[in-house]
Formats: structure tokens, C-alpha cells, sequence
């Protein structure tokens, strides 16, 4: 009877420990389709997660989470869908505003994608190096902010001067070879 | 005219006597069908089960040609392969050499001289054991940079083979060699049923 007794304390320690490992281990995706396309299960099985991507958004979709995440630990990868909205003379003031709006998110920590490659139907020929410069701005932004953990991608994706076609369908969505790429990165951060 | 007539209504009498159909599944995403002549001759048809638009889908069309003397046995295959969408193409030619010195075992090899418009040129290998370890169970381990999508890439293959009648399933592990923060392992599965 005593043993049994041990037994079943010792079950109830057990399952209290993994209810708060669950609390720590639970993120939130939020950007743009290429986080609305992504199976995180697939990819994070030992993590609760929650897909909030959303095909087409930019940082102005994430405006509206503005301390929507008190204390989650969020990862972010949006950009792609803005670089035509602003030029080189104001490309620092988007990178300043971009990491604002993140910030105040209010999240515990912030996995930050840097934005990826693109070749995708009329993307000018110098899009890649725009996107170089306005990921170099970003992650020095980064650096103001403690809470930021800063994942370069870009530098993976990149081949030849184009998104690497392994890792891409049609120049800007990922196919399962370039999510595996996303994985392995984040879980290197995540550690 | 009468004679190649002849000779094609001949060689197709004969193709439908040995003939064997097939369909199956190669590692996780490519579905094919295929039709053998004589244990000889193989047309094969891949098509992949992306989880994408019908125009991300890929098609490849396989030849191949077999050839057996006593223990060794030598496969050419030609292949091309293309994206709906037209946005890239693949084409090769792979040759594979299998030895088999006893029942139980087997080695081997394959050069696949291999070309996709993304990546142009590579020569591509593979190389392995294969054993039976007992009545359907065998195990396979190999090295290959044949790639599994488009890019080749070194890696290190240990899997399972179930034969069982026409059935084989055959999981393996795909582990890569090369020193990178950025590669996965992946479990891959193919299954082949023979009609």
C-alpha cells in the first residue's frame, strides 16, 4: 500500500513538471504566408504552438498584436510584403518602426527572422540586395532590444544571388526542404 | 512495312506474356506506376504528392534496361523530369551495378551523371550493402548524394526492407554527412507492389 502510495506522489510530481514544461515550451508564429503555410506541429512536435500567419501581411498586420503577447515567447518573419513600400532614403526609418511594432508585441522573448531571398514574378533584379541592407539594418535594430533573438536566415537561403531552389516552389514559399532549414535554425535558438 | 508490322505485333505478344505492372511510393512524396518487359526493361512514371498547387507539381519519366550475368546485374536508366509550371527541368542518366556473392547479401553501386536547370552539372553516387537479415526482414545501409528533391547532397541512408510476396516497404533514415547547422534528418519511406 505504501508503495503504491510513493508511486502515485511520484506521478503527480511527474505530471505537475510537465504541465509547467508545456507553459515554457509554447510559441507563437505570427507573419506572413510563409508562417501561414508552414505545419510548425510537424516541425516543433515537442511545442504548443499556434499558427497566426497571414497570407500578404506586412508589419502593419502586426500593429495590431501591440500587447496581444504579455509574457509568450512569439517568432516573427514578416517583411516580404513590404519592401516595395518604401525606398532606399526611408529604408532606416522602416527598419526602426519595423522593430518598434515588434517589440511591442510585449512578448517575453522575440525569435526574429531575418527576411528571405526572393525571386518571385517582377521582383527587380536588385531585390536581394535591398533585402542584404534592410536585414543588416534590422538586426542592429535588434541589438537595442533584449528581449530580440535575432535568426539570420537570409545567408542560408541565399544562392547565386537568389533564394536557393531547393528551398523554394516559386521564388518566395518554401517547400518542406526550406521549412526543415527554418526548423533546424529556430531550434538552435530555441536551446 | 508488312514486317515491322509483324514485328511489332510479335514483340508485343511477347511483352504482354512477361509483362508485369507495379505502383508505388518513393520516399514519402513520388507516387509512380510501373510497367516491366522480361525483367529487362522498365517505363516507370513519377509524379509527386507535394502538398502545393497542381502547377508546383513534378513529373519525371523513367527508361531503364537490366541486364543480368550470373551474380552481377547492371540497370541504365534515363529520366527527365519537369515542374508543371515549367520553372526548372531535370534530366540523367543513372547506372547501377549490384553484386551478389551469396543469397543473403548484396553490394551496391550507382553513377548518376545528373542535370538540373537550377543547379546545373553533378556527378552523383551511391554505395551500399544490403543483407537479409531474416526470411522477409533485410537491412540496407548506403552513402549517396543522389538528390532527394533537386540539390544533391551528401548522405548516409540506414533503413529496413520488408518483402513479403509482392509487397515491399522499404523505411530508412536519411542522415547527412556534411558539416552544416542547417541540415535535417529525415525518415523516408518507399513501398512497391507488384501486380
Amino acid at each position: 500500500m505504501r508503495k503504491l502510495l510513493r508511486l502515485l506522489v511520484a506521478l503527480c510530481v511527474c505530471m505537475l513538471m510537465s504541465c509547467s514544461t508545456e507553459e515554457d515550451r509554447h510559441l507563437v508564429f505570427i507573419g506572413d504566408s510563409i508562417i501561414a503555410r508552414w505545419d510548425l506541429e510537424e516541425s516543433f512536435p515537442s511545442y504548443v504552438v499556434e499558427n497566426k500567419g497571414i497570407s500578404g501581411s506586412g508589419i502593419e498586420t502586426i500593429a495590431n498584436y501591440a500587447n496581444k503577447y504579455n509574457g509568450k515567447d512569439i517568432v516573427v518573419m514578416v517583411g516580404t510584403n513590404d519592401l516595395y513600400d518604401f525606398d532606399d532614403s526611408t529604408m532606416i526609418e522602416y527598419a526602426k518602426s519595423y522593430l518598434a511594432q515588434i517589440v511591442e508585441t510585449n512578448a517575453k522573448t522575440i525569435y526574429l527572422y531575418s527576411i528571405l531571398p526572393r525571386s518571385f514574378e517582377g521582383d527587380s533584379l536588385s531585390i536581394n540586395q535591398r533585402i542584404e541592407r534592410l536585414n543588416s539594418m534590422i538586426q542592429s535594430e535588434a541589438e537595442n532590444y533584449g528581449n530580440v533573438v535575432y535568426i539570420d536566415a537570409y545567408s542560408y537561403f541565399i544562392a547565386d544571388g537568389d533564394i536557393n531552389p531547393q528551398y523554394s516552389y516559386d521564388g518566395l514559399h518554401l517547400t518542406p526542404y526550406g521549412y526543415e532549414v527554418l526548423s533546424k535554425l529556430l531550434n538552435s535558438k530555441l536551446r | 512495312m508488312k514486317k515491322i508490322l509483324v514485328l511489332i505485333l510479335f514483340v508485343s505478344i511477347n511483352a504482354v506474356g512477361f509483362a508485369q505492372w507495379s505502383i508505388g511510393l518513393r520516399d514519402n512524396r513520388y507516387g509512380n506506376v510501373a510497367y516491366e518487359l522480361n525483367n529487362k526493361l522498365e517505363f516507370k512514371l513519377e509524379h509527386s504528392l507535394f502538398s502545393e498547387k497542381l502547377q508546383f507539381q513534378y513529373v519525371r519519366a523513367n527508361v531503364g534496361y537490366k541486364q543480368t550475368i550470373k551474380k552481377v546485374s547492371i540497370m541504365g536508366t534515363i529520366y527527365g523530369g519537369t515542374i508543371y509550371n515549367g520553372d526548372f527541368y531535370n534530366v540523367g542518366l543513372n547506372v547501377t551495378a549490384e553484386y551478389k556473392p551469396i543469397d543473403r547479401f548484396k553490394i551496391e553501386a550507382a553513377i548518376n551523371p545528373h542535370y538540373d536547370s537550377g543547379y546545373d552539372y553533378s556527378t552523383c553516387y551511391q554505395g551500399g550493402v544490403w543483407f537479409n537479415a531474416y526470411k522477409a526482414l533485410s537491412i540496407v545501409a548506403s552513402v549517396s548524394n543522389i538528390p532527394e528533391y533537386r540539390k544533391a547532397e551528401d548522405r548516409a541512408y540506414l533503413g529496413l526492407s520488408f518483402e513479403v510476396g509482392p509487397l515491399c516497404v522499404s523505411p530508412r533514415v536519411s542522415i547527412p554527412i556534411e558539416d552544416s547547422s542547417v541540415k535535417s534528418m529525415r525518415v523516408l519511406t518507399s513501398v512497391q507492389y507488384k501486380f
